[in-house]
């Protein structure tokens, strides 16, 4: 990796573009260290004989509710999804593997299942453990999964596809969204491999084959012949040419914004495919592209990163609800994709919804923020290029942010109170806004 | 430059005096061409300096586009089942449709047709039919949309099925955006709205009109951090990310300080979603208020229906009658409804034959409503031609959009690259 940029500029892009940014205690930690270093462990920590932290779920199944028959249940059950969420934005916050956790929330982005409409937390939790354990793992063993995950059997009719008359949601979107693309296969291809799915249901402890609703009729699928169950629609489709160059632009789009030209994707899938689908190799050549390009093109964050990293600069916690709130108008509340395609797509990002939500949230969080907030010190000292600093901004913020801050601290009645109010319109800043 | 910042871009730097069209007064402020004492656009100030601009006249079709028309269109978003929306009186259907086949004892009549009748929910619908003021499109779709979700929505937004960028109203919200941009003129409720995506103009996205509101730390004065905030806006950064994100933030201020006066009761529930009903009531109000909205684009989702169709339809169709219905009702004694088109819209109708799930699966043709001066029905569903088992399309979607766009004073044509037929 050939970089042009400082490594403390590497440091912050990193944490941003594969991450939720960074708290001013790990910006100290980290920014003394050897930056290669520092990348090699944080992309893949196992292979430097790191460990993993533990399933942020771990303790999910004593709170969700299973008694359906309680009259309480539909209210513990929200309660309960609540809570798994915000355990989920915690870990992504606070944990010490943030590509395991931003890896994680982009695959929830990819296969999108809302919890809402499976109506079962306990698969839900199942399915969230399923995406951390391959989140950067072999794409092919994590697309096996998912298949016949008890999820993905409700969330997209899985379950209610027999031999005797099958239903092609899954099918459709197997080949659309979860591997090839439109343009790369045929409704003929749609309906195979809805047939060679047929037979899988979801049980009490997870899922089963039942062969007596299986359809074994060899079908022509993707040009291969005899492809007639799972095994084989899933070979013919990792085998396709067109998997790694869209897996690559996904993952590509999500890092390093949409403009990247499809020569360079072709390199990643490249290396993608020469790596048998494994993602760490991916990642790592996304990652080293990003950091040699020589201008830094800055891009969109989503509403998740915006209010992690307004926590992580701010060390304020929020509790459940406010974050439920605030990210339900951001558009982007985890668990409720709007739909099979994932969350909104950036531009919705900056509506007018979303910025409004954006400036009151920022204004919840700085009443929240501890005196002791090196963030709040700065602002309350007028010292902008700090507190860009720890917003991540190292060169400062854009000079009409710079302008707006010094005229409402100077406007402010005391320090104290500039102090907070500038803060908050550092959060809410277009600077704070691209990463 | 980015499509969507170039816009952004336009709309900030572009635009000669302000003149008091009674929005974009923040916008306005930020180009220091309004009085400095106006800092919070109330609703007030908004309603009563509003003026309206004059649209071009149509070159075709009667009827003759009102004064100040205004089209709403309602997404049916997922696909929805036209068959069972609008029931042909064919054998064909129900033994395409063993267990989801609606009776015909059960369906709403519409006077002088024998051929057809409507889902029993559909109901409030004939009072539209009886008045003159429904007509039905019946095998509505554009060639080659596909079965996808994403590119038959994309195809019904562009109106194309190549790529294209823009959405049909956007292009029309380009085509007639007066010297001063007005991002009320288009406006899309619970959601963003590829449709309303233009070139130059733009328009406002409002998630949920009951939680659109500015919050500031307790005991500081709002008016000053709102207007830091506003100055954190301008001037525009080169880098188009930045540029797009300082550019939200007046357009933002601007659609809060009208849609305040415009929403119905707040809903504290961070889960509940805003129902289709309530945006609905919103749109009324937003065009009661004489902001020059055009456009108005509310979506009521969950058309998808794979499994257990029957009672999810149901549901769906009643809270879709039931928001179009109170909606009416509002314009009505607002003194509205004659300037008003309403037409809704689904990106694909489903399969004629049933799944094992007692559901339907992607399909092709499907049924538009159009609500407003007209009455007739429209194409056919063609249950002897099925496509792949598909309905064949009977109707080119564009001649709907071509009606609405007539209604809205045109250029018809020019914005569709076509001439389509129009729903007369």
């Amino acid at each position: 990796m050939v970089s042009l940029m400082s490594d403390q500029e590497n440091l912050f892009w990193i944490s941003n573009r594969m991450g939720f940014g960074l708290s001013p205690s790990e910006m100290e930690l980290y920014q003394n260290q050897n930056f290669s270093e520092f990348l090699g462990k944080r992309i893949a920590p196992e292979k430097h004989g790191l460990e993993i932290p533990a399933d942020p779920f771990a303790n999910a199944e004593d709170f969700i509710p299973t008694d359906e028959d309680a009259s309480e249940f539909k209210k513990q059950e929200r309660a309960a999804s609540l809570e798994l969420f915000d355990l989920w934005l915690d870990e992504m916050r606070d944990t010490s593997d943030p590509v395991l956790e931003w890896m994680t929330f982009f695959w929830h982005d990819h296969f999108a299942i809302s919890a809402r409409e499976i109506k079962s937390l306990r698969a839900f939790v199942q399915h969230l453990r399923l995406l951390r354990t391959h989140a950067r793992g072999s794409y092919p063993t994590m697309l096996r999964e998912v298949t016949i995950d008890p999820a993905m059997l409700i969330f997209l009719d899985g379950y209610k596809n027999t031999a005797k008359k099958p239903n092609e949601n899954y099918g459709r979107e197997l080949l659309e969204l979860y591997s090839l693309g439109i343009g790369n296969y045929s409704e003929d291809d749609v309906m195979a491999a809805s047939r060679a799915l047929t037979g899988w249901r979801v049980t009490e402890n997870g899922t089963e084959f039942k062969a007596n609703r299986h359809d074994d009729t060899p079908q022509t699928f993707l040009g291969s012949n005899n492809v007639h169950d799972l095994d084989t629609v899933m070979e013919a489709v990792v085998n396709h040419e067109a998997l790694p160059s869209f897996i690559s632009r996904k993952l590509s789009d999500a890092v390093l914004g949409t403009e990247i030209p499809d020569a360079v994707i072709k390199e990643f899938a490249t290396v993608f495919a020469n790596n048998n689908l494994e993602l760490i190799p991916l990642i790592e050549a996304i990652v080293d592209a990003g950091l040699s390009m020589s201008k830094r093109v800055p891009i969109i964050r989503h509403p998740v990163s915006w209010l992690l990293n307004a926590e992580k600069v701010t060390g304020v916690k929020l509790d459940v609800l406010e974050r439920a709130n605030m990210l339900s108008q951001m558009n982007m509340l985890p668990g409720r994709p709007p739909n099979v395609g994932g969350f909104p797509k950036t531009e919705h990002y900056l509506s007018a919804s979303s910025t409004a939500a954006r400036f009151s949230a920022a204004g919840i969080i700085v009443s929240k923020t501890p005196r002791e907030s090196v963030a709040l010190q700065a602002a309350k000292s007028a010292n902008w290029g700090d507190l860009a600093g720890i917003c991540g901004h190292i060169n400062g913020f854009n000079q009409p942010t710079i302008d707006s801050l010094q005229d409402l601290w100077e406007s402010s009645p005391s320090s104290s109170q500039g102090g907070r109010v500038c803060l908050s319109i550092a959060l809410s800043s277009p600077d704070f806004m691209v990463i | 430059m980015s499509e969507l910042s170039r816009r952004r871009f336009l709309y900030l730097s572009g635009g000669a005096a302000a003149t008091a069209t009674g929005v974009g007064v923040w916008a306005a402020l930020l180009r220091g061409e309004s009085e400095k004492g106006i800092l919070v656009p109330s609703s007030t100030t908004l309603s009563a300096t509003s003026t309206t601009t004059t649209t071009a006249t149509a070159t075709t079709a009667p009827p003759v586009p009102p004064q100040n028309p205004v089209v709403v269109i309602v997404q049916m978003a997922g696909g929805n089942d036209g068959l069972n929306t609008l029931v042909p009186l064919d054998g064909k259907y129900h033994s395409a449709r063993p267990t989801i086949g609606l009776p015909d004892s059960n369906l709403i009549p519409l006077a002088g047709r024998t051929d057809f009748g409507l889902h029993p929910a559909l109901a409030p619908l004939s009072d539209f039919w009886d008045n003159e003021m429904l007509r039905i499109v019946a095998g509505s779709g554009i060639p080659k949309q596909g079965r996808s979700h994403f590119a038959a929505t994309d195809a019904w937004h562009s109106g194309y099925t190549d790529k294209e960028e823009t959405g049909w109203i956007g292009r029309w919200l380009d085509a007639t955006e007066g010297t001063t941009p007005n991002p009320l003129r288009g406006i899309a409720l619970g959601g963003g709205a590829p449709i309303l995506t233009g070139k130059t103009s733009i328009s406002t996205v409002i998630n949920s009109p009951s939680n659109f509101r500015l919050a500031t730390p307790p005991g500081t004065d709002s008016e000053s951090v709102v207007l830091a905030f506003l100055n954190t806006a301008s001037p525009l950064a080169s880098d188009p990310a930045l540029a797009a994100a300082q550019s939200a933030i007046p357009n933002s201020l601007d659609a809060i300080g009208v849609i305040d006066s415009a929403k119905s009761e707040v809903d504290p529930d961070p889960y509940a979603e805003e129902s289709f009903t309530s945006l609905l009531e919103t749109a009324a109000e937003l065009i009661n208020m004489n902001l020059d909205t055009r456009v108005i684009v509310v979506s009521i989702s969950g058309f998808d229906t794979h499994s257990d169709q029957l009672g999810r339809h149901q549901n769906l169709l009643e809270d879709f009658v039931t928001g179009v219905s109170n909606f009416w009702n509002r314009i009505e004694s607002n003194g509205h409804a004659d300037r008003v088109l309403l037409m809704s819209t689904s990106e694909f109708g489903r399969r004629v034959a049933e799944n094992g799930s007692s559901g339907t699966d992607h399909g092709a043709a499907s049924v538009q409503f159009l609500i407003g001066s007209g009455k007739g029905l429209y194409g056919d569903f063609d249950l002897g031609n099925l496509v792949d088992g598909d309905l064949p399309i009977t109707i080119d979607t564009r001649s709907t959009y071509a009606t609405a766009l007539d209604w809205l004073g045109g250029p018809t044509d020019e914005i569709l690259g076509d001439s389509y037929s129009r729903l007369l």
